[in-house]
């Protein structure tokens, strides 16, 4: 007996030393195989061991079906040029927190996705990204590709060298018109004839009425606002953003502690801004009339989309780029009469002012910054892709496919096939093709030498066709515009970031702690001031109690320290030029 | 006769090390663990005392002192929310999950028809294998105001006019997580005390029986007596964790609108730790935490000895 069990003990240990050193070998090899390739001549070019198959891991959040790039037809041409594949790695949930985890880890990607400047600076400051300097004086193409962006990126990190590229720029504002108010059910629209509806106003009146006319939507009580506040940039970010609905601001600084006064040129503070507190008494109004969904402060997206694709909701806070899809699944469930259309919003001091609108054009992208870190294993290959990339051949490759299968030449103009068109409303179909698969290696939104877009589906001309559904188109029409964006282009003007897109306060620092604070301060009393008053008198009152608390924080310290560094980074750039 | 230069007790303890060496050697590989993951990782304590962030070397920051453990302190008022919701968190916690545990075991043990008891046992247990996310999705599915299935349900059949917010609203929020702690751990922890009750020797029950006390006589006078002991060393050891939130669940269900009865130290830490890299900060605040937790352990120690006789050091 005694025998028996010290074989099998025996057994046991010497499979688990099989186990082990199978597993070791493996690593080895693969160890081996990617570090063999890097002996690289100093000029870029690859040897012929650098051919071997490089798989890098892309940390992405779009929940897609294609594991590796080399099972999309885009992918498998990158692969049989550079024999690169990228491998995509799901990472659902919070994206800035796991930034910084793998930042505190020492365990990031070989490419990395940054969505804002002070994770960017963190990351420099960390000493973890790999300076791109030397690259771009070896890649005509990719420097005169970002020529504008270039000078501002490299103002972006603290000792002026430039360690990233962004996707989403550059930008011609006709291809973008970046405007994203509130999602409007048609069929609401319609019962209500039709009415342009803009003052905050104007939205109580007719959700009000819509709630009343419509108790339930297919079954389901029907809910009047839905906003994915639970999301990390919900409160953040979407519950101050009536600022950039009128004149004079735009989003430029993104949605921390402060705003950017585009006409001034000057940050001032966002907590205290006129605008944010008439967007929170907005929300406060829409609370107590039981139009907002109580659900908002705990619905993430997933919630949120799910409300959306139920037609139950008669309107959609910001959240709109998604709702041509809901759009779509609305028809194939049967119900085509609860579409919904994005439409504008202005506050009432921003209706009396009646001011141009800012629509931001970013010169700069913080929330699509890329970069590759120390830890990537062949660098050179990866700056190859890049700069391959930027090639017109690797542009038109990316965002408008293949000659004769995506697109036809006529009259020297790309127009897009009838198979690329049909594509559009299908997302797999889009992400089969290999289209949004490839964006870390920089995507544009302006036009190409023939004065079509890269990306087709933006052309102006033909952008509603390829990206609405037919519902949404007549609504718009019945409304008595030309476009989805003629409202907008009619009351707005475009509004470069420049340098106010890079400014960010040192993240180390007491000031940059103290920027955060007044984030978390403004985040925390928001949801207080949208819950709480029963009545314009109560929200006033704890409104003036707020922003009391608030100024005991300094918060003109942070303010001046952003106008501070816009001054010096102008300056800086001035002499760039 | 006693070899000199050689202590007797020395020789006895040398003996003693040789004659149970492999006792010793299958105990070296817990002492190695426990040593390496927690007693290695407390030299990282250092960064509380120095000016540190990610990239530059430890031992080369600036030198601050306490000047993060007094920052706590005076810079905010926030200690005062993130102690009170632990503690009252926690505490509660603590209460009920024991309680029910005790209570569900004393029950289970009561059922005589053992397939059923084992049936409820693993239904019992099964929740504390559903993680954390699971558990909000299920939620908010249930318990969302407007969209949630219990609302709906309660709002159709007229029982209320309104959906109740109990994953927003912070009257509900330690109601709503020790609850769910109960949901989730009542199976589990009971598991100790039905092992606890099986051994109290069958002969108390017999000769009870026999003195003509009846089942709820037997459970005050045997069964609840017999488990006291279990009992005052699981207080004693919980105790230690009193300060120590379930990271997940408060990470989860904290949002704009309840985080001020549901901010916790531990999230804390992770906000100022993680989120904003601030590992001085976060590390302070850490070390006070373990600190206060020790007091919390010495003090029920030493109470639950003066009360009850009984302790664990």
């Amino acid at each position: 007996m005694k025998a028996s069990y010290q074989k099998f003990l025996s057994s046991v240990i010497i499979f688990c030393l099989l186990f082990v050193t199978a597993c070791s070998s493996n690593a080895t090899k693969e160890s081996n195989s990617s570090e063999s390739p890097s002996s690289q001549s100093p000029s870029g070019q690859s040897s012929a061991a650098a051919k071997e198959e490089y798989v890098i891991k892309i940390l992405t959040q779009e929940n897609n079906q294609i594991k590796r790039s080399d099972e999309t037809e885009i992918g498998k041409m990158i692969k049989e040029k550079f024999n690169i594949v990228f491998d995509y790695v799901q990472t659902p949930g919070n994206y800035a927190d796991k930034l910084n985890l793998m930042l505190a880890g020492g365990d990031y990607p070989e490419i990395i996705r940054i969505q804002d400047n002070a994770t960017f600076d963190k990351y420099v400051q960390a000493n973890t990204l790999l300076p791109l300097d030397d690259f771009v004086a070896s890649a005509p193409e990719f420097a005169k590709r970002y020529s504008v962006q270039i000078p501002l990126w490299r103002l972006a990190s603290n000792d002026g060298k430039l360690y990233k590229w962004e996707g989403g720029v550059p930008v011609d504002f006709k291809n973008n018109v970046e405007v994203l108010d509130i999602g409007v059910r048609t069929d609401v629209l319609e019962q209500q004839g039709w009415p342009n509806l803009l003052s905050t106003d104007d939205y109580i009146k007719f959700l009000k009425q819509g709630m009343k006319d419509n108790p339930t939507t297919n079954g389901q009580k029907t809910i009047g606002m839905i906003v994915p506040f639970a999301e990390p940039w919900g409160m953040q970010g979407i519950s101050s953003i009536m600022y950039e609905k009128g004149g004079r601001y735009s989003t430029a600084a993104g949605n921390m502690g402060v705003v950017w006064n585009q006409v001034d040129k000057k940050f001032e503070d966002m907590m205290t801004n006129e605008y944010v507190k008439e967007g929170l008494g907005f929300f406060n109004r829409l609370y107590r009339e039981g139009i907002l969904d109580k659900d908002s402060f705990t619905d993430k997206m997933d919630q949120f989309q799910e409300k959306l694709n139920s037609g139950r909701a008669l309107s959609s806070w910001y959240v709109v780029w998604g709702l041509t899809t809901a759009n779509h699944g609305l028809i194939d469930a049967g119900h085509p009469e609860n579409q919904y259309i994005n439409m504008p919003v202005r506050s009432k001091t921003q209706m009396e002012r009646n001011e141009k609108r800012q629509i931001r054009v970013e010169d700069t992208r913080p929330y699509t910054i890329y970069a590759i870190t120390k830890n990537a294993k062949h660098p050179e290959r990866i700056k190859e892709l890049l700069a391959w990339a930027a090639t017109e051949e690797g542009k038109l490759l990316l965002q408008s496919g293949v000659e004769g299968e995506d697109y036809t030449i006529v009259d020297g103009k790309r127009q897009p096939t009838e198979a690329y068109r049909k594509n559009l409303s299908n997302v797999d179909a889009l992400r089969s093709k290999g289209y949004g698969m490839f964006d870390f290696l920089g995507s544009v939104l302006s036009n190409a030498p023939d004065g079509v877009p890269y990306s087709m589906e933006l052309n102006p001309a033909i952008q509603d066709e390829l990206q609405l559904t037919e519902g949404m188109r007549n609504a718009y029409s019945k409304l008595g515009w030309t476009s989805s964006k003629d409202y907008f282009i009619k009351t707005g003007e475009s509004a470069n970031t420049g340098v106010a897109g890079t400014i960010t306060v040192d993240t180390t620092s007491d000031l940059g702690a103290l920027h955060q604070k007044i984030v978390d301060f403004r985040v925390k009393n928001s949801a207080k001031l949208i819950i709480e008053p029963k009545t314009d008198e109560e929200f006033e009152s704890m409104y003036q109690s707020v922003i009391a608390d608030y100024q005991k924080l300094k918060p003109e310290t942070v303010v001046a320290e952003y106008n501070r560094l816009y001054q010096e980074k102008q300056a800086r750039l001035n002499e760039l030029k | 006769m006693i070899k000199a230069g050689v202590h007797p007790v020395k020789r006895v303890k040398s003996r003693n090390l040789v004659r149970n060496r492999y006792l010793y050697a299958m105990l070296l590989p817990a002492v190695l663990l426990v040593f390496v993951f927690w007693y290695v990782p407390l030299t990282g304590w250092l960064i509380a005392f120095v000016q540190y962030r990610p990239g530059i070397p430890l031992l080369s920051a600036k030198w601050t002192g306490l000047q993060q453990f007094i920052g706590f302190f005076t810079d905010t008022d926030d200690y005062v929310h993130l102690i009170r919701n632990t503690l009252a968190i926690n505490i509660s916690s603590l209460i009920a999950n024991m309680t029910t545990a005790f209570l569900f075991a004393i029950l289970l043990n009561e059922i005589r028809w053992r397939y059923f008891s084992k049936l409820i046992q693993t239904v019992t247990f099964f929740p504390f294998f559903v993680s954390w996310i699971i558990i909000y999705s299920l939620s908010s599915a249930m318990f969302a105001t407007s969209a949630g299935a219990i609302n709906e349900t309660l709002i159709q059949w007229g029982v209320i006019a309104e959906g109740v917010n109990l994953l927003g609203d912070p009257r509900y929020s330690w109601m709503f997580m020790i609850a769910l702690g109960v949901w989730k751990y009542a199976g589990y922890n009971s598991v100790i005390f039905i092992s606890a009750i099986s051994a109290i020797s069958s002969e108390y029950y017999e000769a009870a029986q026999i003195d003509g006390a009846n089942r709820f006589q037997r459970i005050l006078y045997i069964t609840i007596p017999g488990l006291m002991p279990t009992a005052i060393v699981l207080l004693i050891l919980n105790s230690g964790w009193i300060l120590n939130s379930n990271f997940e669940q408060f990470y989860l269900f904290t949002n704009a609108t309840n985080w001020q009865r549901m901010e916790v130290l531990d999230i804390y830490i992770y906000k100022y730790g993680l989120q904003l890299l601030n590992y001085p900060y976060a590390t302070a605040v850490g070390i006070m935490k373990t600190f206060i937790s020790l007091i919390i352990l010495m003090v029920v120690n030493q109470i639950s000895k003066k009360a009850t006789g009984k302790a664990i050091f």
